[in-house]
């Protein structure tokens, strides 16, 4: 029965949205591009803007891949309905490496260490940071997370092209015996592509907590999107037969559940960071502690944790899809803060090791980079989007799952 | 009654496992309990059975069926009703109209209560009452006072989880008047029973037995106070 | 048809049932209830008893000699002032946390092969932290002052340090204790009331009587008590997680190489969870067989927490990998010293080997069908996990503070025959109180097993506990 039903993404809805989406992205990246190319004093505000968008966005895009390789492992009925957004989510891996070219390109302008030859601490790091080391992971990075998304995805794509249950049984049972392994790698590889992309902003600082915090983060930042996803598809067809209050009450759970984890992490770090008091490390928070960045930061401490926590806590809210991507779309918005917050105070080269203070350091281009790279990044996204149907239609699971979603 | 109680050397481990004349009845399933009981006892129940009765029990075989008649009997307007089964049932709160408790939003005060006593403890300790530097940080170390004031939230909310719900069940009550019933043993372990009480206003005794006979239970039991 | 009986037979095989064999709710009663129920004791019951209150002997030999000597029987000495004591303490307190994990997380998620095991493993969380709480207890040496540990208006005039670590743990391990035992004793009322009702022994009566309040089973009752079960879980949930995180503040908020890292509190509780659930199985295997248990502890059960040990391994082998790199990373001269003398330079590398050995080489098995589908496989891992879990803190606690910051407080590490029997004297308490447990209450939660059974659905209505049976049905008609 559910073979014949027509579950294709509303092309028409879609394409709308790809359109605005690439006429924004489009028009502000020429605005960056321009910016950095005729203001040479600007180009490491440019870049450091688009470095900014590009972890926010890019996070979203291999948080998706970190969730789809979840979700695989746990099961669940949410993995299902949310399976088709976490793939197009990570086939936007080739968008993401092109606006990772800017950064790449522009690595002496980004990252102070490539212009502290003589500073001790970063000569004792020396084979860690070097220019070439530096993007020869940056690339081997992207090869690993191309080498899962391309398998999970194409597995995917044959389990819908099949007829027998069989096979499509067991293309599922292949996809999740190979994320047990497949997590392993991605948790490494997403913790060393944080240190090597914000934590190295400041190239004397260091926190072994670094990679969990992104691995987290990332993902719930992939939650909070999906939610905007699904809520927005969910009134019209194919998925309002499909999305049941149930399934959003899941996915809502996971999002307080990462709220949580996004509050203990942050505060492990803080705590054992400001009790042992040591130089090398407090620094970072020192800055951070100054004038505006003390705003930003008590600001993420409520609005970051407290509030979604209190809201999230209520049932009837996780119910009704509207609501819940409202605080996802507010979760995200605030998840670009605490990125702001990571990226924005670390050290300038511009600045000579000077104390980087909020009024100094921020730019209008900190607005209008994510939006750019959002755009771009959205337009491939929902291209991705349309390719396929809205779920797994051969999932030997997709019809408990939809049954699931209809309980209380 | 009177004549059960003057039979019972040990008042009070009677009331602690009222049941017991029964308990030996349990693992056996089905032998008839009634017949074990002197045939005095069951002579004193018939002449008293109205005047010290404290409502009816019919006793179901399986979940779906207690809560079929449940649904009945609230259509049928009784309100003084109870069901006891062996495990929870999400549907019969349903069927009996049993509203949601209030328990969440105690314990949610709970938590609150907790949290204040220890952030207030950690500051009236150590900015009020004794205040002394330690370790070069201030007075008010707020990042320390965090893992203690959670604890407590965690505690108190938890006590009250706990002694809500006991208390708020009425527990502990060693004595209960369906316990009387033998057969009642059986509501921990595999059968489900229903409750019209007599305090209800639609009670009377003949009729509500009909009635509860016509929902086509095992059994129909008067319970005696 | 045929296809439909096959997809039928993969849905067993994907969501493999959680009750074997043919029951009711009456035989699962009988066969649970009537480990405790049963008039003769087993024999075997005896000698495991027996052992376990034989070596409980050695540590009330231990404590004694203790309290009359005073803490210098134990090896703790300069450099190396804290020592195997409290490595025993995070070692039990680790292995509790699987019972909360179990009981608690499990349940919020939704999980139903928590059903079987979560009464013992909330159980084996009590013991382990009752072991536990003995060594910080006791190396104080005037055990009787404990109470100074908590904030009481004293004529002394004095406060608890709230800016200390060692504080926060006080408040942590006691709230842990209480709300453990709060959490399996309104687990336990229902099915002791089954007791209550099935005893013949009088004096059983009266204490299944008093410990039941009085439980019958009432619909509201229900209600709340579900309530209060589910808020339990809500906050056992960030509880134990704060516990071990808390564990792990005590040494990461210090500077000492080797304790001072961020990632502490979450590599803490992943191998707590690690070696909770490697505790769990050693456990469960040999109960299930001595108590004929296999209906209810299936083989599907064993496989969960293989995986669920092989989980938290791997995150636990994360946090070594994170150690090692930002070792080298943070350019200090401490810290890549520190990783120096833990892997190859200093006179304790083996243990580190070792430990690599144990807990990051053994698990790696568990990625194979064969050796998580054997009993007698996740046995042996779970034996060397266990071990492991107790040379990581070993080389956390003794390798950091055995090379201080200066060379000339420099030393070795030698415990004492006291630290080894009180250690080995815990072993048997948990053992003992292990053997009264299952001697005494209900070591698979009755209740809750009878809402697993297909008999427990109301027709016409869809609940979770239902789904399981959805599923096949849906096949069958398609």
């Amino acid at each position: 029965m559910i073979r014949n039903t027509n579950f294709d993404a509303p092309a028409e809805q879609i394409n709308r949205w790809r359109t605005l989406a690439l006429g924004i992205g489009g028009i502000l990246s020429i605005v960056i591009l321009i910016v950095a190319l005729l203001f040479p004093e600007q180009r490491e505000q440019a870049l450091r803007s688009w470095l900014l968008g590009f972890i926010f966005w890019g996070g979203i895009g291999i948080g998706g891949l970190g969730v789809l390789i979840l979700q695989y492992l746990t099961g669940g009925a949410w993995g299902i309905v949310i399976r088709r957004v976490a793939e197009a989510a990570s086939r936007t891996l080739p968008i993401i490496f092109v606006l990772f070219l800017p950064v790449m390109f522009g690595i002496t302008y980004i990252y102070e260490w490539t212009h502290l030859p003589n500073d001790p601490i970063v000569q004792l790091k020396q084979p860690y940071l070097s220019v070439q080391w530096w993007i020869i992971r940056a690339v081997l990075y992207f090869i690993l997370w191309g080498v899962m998304a391309y398998l999970l995805n194409r597995w995917s794509a044959a389990q819908d092209q099949t007829n027998d249950a069989d096979t499509a049984l067991k293309l599922t049972n292949d996809a999740s015996k190979f994320s047990g392994p497949t997590m392993v790698f991605y948790v490494l590889v997403v913790s060393f592509a944080a240190i090597d992309w914000v934590m190295t902003l400041d190239p004397h600082w260091y926190s072994t907590i670094w990679g969990l915090l992104f691995a987290a983060g990332w993902a719930l930042s992939f939650f909070c999107f999906a939610v905007a996803i699904l809520a927005a598809l969910s009134d019209k067809a194919p998925m309002n037969r499909i999305l049941g209050s149930r399934h959003f009450h899941d996915i809502g759970k996971l999002m307080l559940a990462l709220v949580m984890v996004w509050a203990y992490f942050n505060f492990s770090q803080f705590l054992i960071i400001w009790s042992g008091n040591l130089p090398e490390e407090t620094k970072w928070y020192l800055t951070r502690w100054e004038g505006t960045w003390k705003v930003i930061g008590i600001l993420l401490i409520f609005f970051h944790f407290a509030f979604p926590f209190l809201v999230l806590l209520n049932r009837d809210l996780k119910r009704k899809a509207k609501w819940l991507a409202i605080m996802a779309i507010f979760i995200l918005v605030l998840r670009l803060v605490d990125m702001y917050y990571l990226i924005g105070p670390s050290p300038r080269i511009g600045m000579n090791g000077q104390e980087v203070d909020f009024i100094n350091s921020f730019s209008w281009m900190d607005i209008v980079a994510p939006f750019a790279v959002g755009g771009i990044w959205l337009w491939w996204f929902f291209g991705e989007l349309l390719k396929r149907p809205l779920v797994p239609i051969n999932d030997p699971y997709l019809e408990g799952a939809i049954e699931h979603g209809k309980g209380h | 009654m009177t004549f059960r109680i003057r039979k019972r050397r040990r008042i009070f481990v009677e009331l602690i496992c009222s049941q017991s004349r029964s308990s030996a009845v349990g693992t056996k399933g089905n032998s008839p309990v009634s017949n074990r009981l002197p045939a005095g006892a069951v002579d004193c129940e018939a002449k008293n059975m109205k005047e010290n009765i404290y409502g009816l029990l019919a006793e179901f075989d399986t979940p779906t069926e207690m809560v079929e008649a449940a649904n009945k009997i609230r259509e049928a307007g009784y309100k003084k009703t109870d069901a006891f089964s062996p495990f929870p049932l999400h549907e019969i709160d349903e069927a009996l109209g049993i509203k949601r408790s209030i328990l969440p939003f105690l314990v949610l005060a709970g938590g609150v209560i907790g949290l204040l006593t220890g952030l207030g403890l950690t500051y009236f300790v150590h900015v009020y009452d004794y205040p002394i530097i330690v370790g070069g940080r201030p007075f008010f170390s707020l990042p320390s006072f965090i893992p203690p004031s959670f604890e407590l939230t965690i505690l108190f909310a938890a006590f009250t989880a706990v002694f809500g719900m006991i208390l708020l069940n009425g527990l502990p009550q060693p004595y209960h008047p369906v316990f009387n019933v033998p057969r009642f043993a059986l509501a921990t372990r595999e059968k489900f029973f229903l409750l019209i009480e007599r305090r209800d206003e639609k009670f009377d005794y003949e009729e509500t037995k009909s009635f509860m006979q016509s929902l086509n239970p095992q059994e129909v039991f008067d319970v005696e106070e | 048809m045929q296809d439909a009986q096959k997809l039928k037979t993969t849905e067993r095989r994907l969501r493999p049932k959680m009750i074997e064999g043919e029951h009711t709710f009456g035989t699962v009663s009988d066969r649970i209830g009537g480990i405790t129920l049963k008039r003769r004791t087993p024999f075997g019951w005896f000698i495991g008893f027996g052992i376990g209150f034989l070596i409980v002997q050695v540590l009330m030999s231990t404590i004694t000699y203790l309290l009359f000597t005073g803490v210098g029987v134990f090896g703790n000495n300069q450099p190396v002032g804290w020592a195997v004591p409290i490595i025993n303490f995070v070692w039990w307190i680790g292995i509790g946390h699987a019972g909360t994990l179990i009981s608690a997380i499990l349940l919020l998620l939704n999980q139903k092969w928590r059903t079987s095991i979560n009464r013992f493993a909330e159980a084996m969380t009590l013991f382990a932290v009752a072991c536990a709480g003995l060594f910080p207890l006791l190396h104080t040496g005037r055990p009787w002052l404990a109470y100074w540990m908590f904030p009481y208006p004293s004529t002394m005039g004095m406060w608890p340090q709230f800016r200390s670590p060692l504080i926060w743990d006080v408040f942590a391990v006691s709230t842990y204790a209480t709300v453990s035992l709060l959490f399996w004793y309104v687990g336990l009322i229902p099915d002791i009331a089954t007791l209550r009702d099935r005893a013949k022994n009088k004096y059983f009566k009266i204490a299944y009587g008093l410990l039941s309040m009085g439980w019958r089973g009432s619909a509201r009752h229900w209600h709340r008590y579900e309530i209060a079960y589910l808020l339990l879980a809500g906050l056992s949930t960030p509880l134990v997680l704060s516990v071990h995180s808390i564990v792990s503040l005590d040494f990461s908020v210090s500077q000492v190489p080797g304790w001072h890292a961020t990632i502490f509190p979450p590599y803490f509780v992943a191998g707590a969870i690690f070696a909770g659930f490697a505790m769990v199985l050693i456990l469960c295997i040999p109960l299930r067989v001595w108590y004929n248990l296999k209906d209810f502890i299936t083989d599907a059960h064993l496989i969960y927490m293989g995986k669920v040990m092989l989980a938290t391994g791997l995150i636990v082998v994360y946090g070594y990998a994170m150690e090692l790199f930002f070792g080298w990373y943070s350019a200090t001269e401490y810290e890549r010293f520190m990783i120096y003398n833990r892997v190859w330079g200093g006179p304790y590398w083996w243990f580190y080997w070792l430990l690599i050995l144990c807990n990051g080489v053994s698990i790696q098995f568990l990625w194979f069908k064969r050796f998580r589908e054997s009993a007698f496989w996740l046995f042996i891992i779970s034996l060397i996990v266990s071990v492991g879990m107790w040379l990581e803190r070993f080389v956390i606690i003794i390798t950091s503070l055995h090379r201080d910051f200066l060379p000339s407080s420099w030393g070795m590490y030698s415990p004492t025959m006291w630290d080894v029997s009180m250690f080995v004297g815990t072993l048997g308490l948990f053992l003992t109180l292990v053997f009264l447990f299952v001697r005494f209450l209900p070591v698979i939660s009755i209740f809750e097993i009878r809402t697993l059974l297909p008999q427990a659905n109301v027709h016409g209505h869809s609940e979770d506990f239902e789904e399981n049976v959805i599923d096949v049905q849906d096949t069958e008609k398609t």
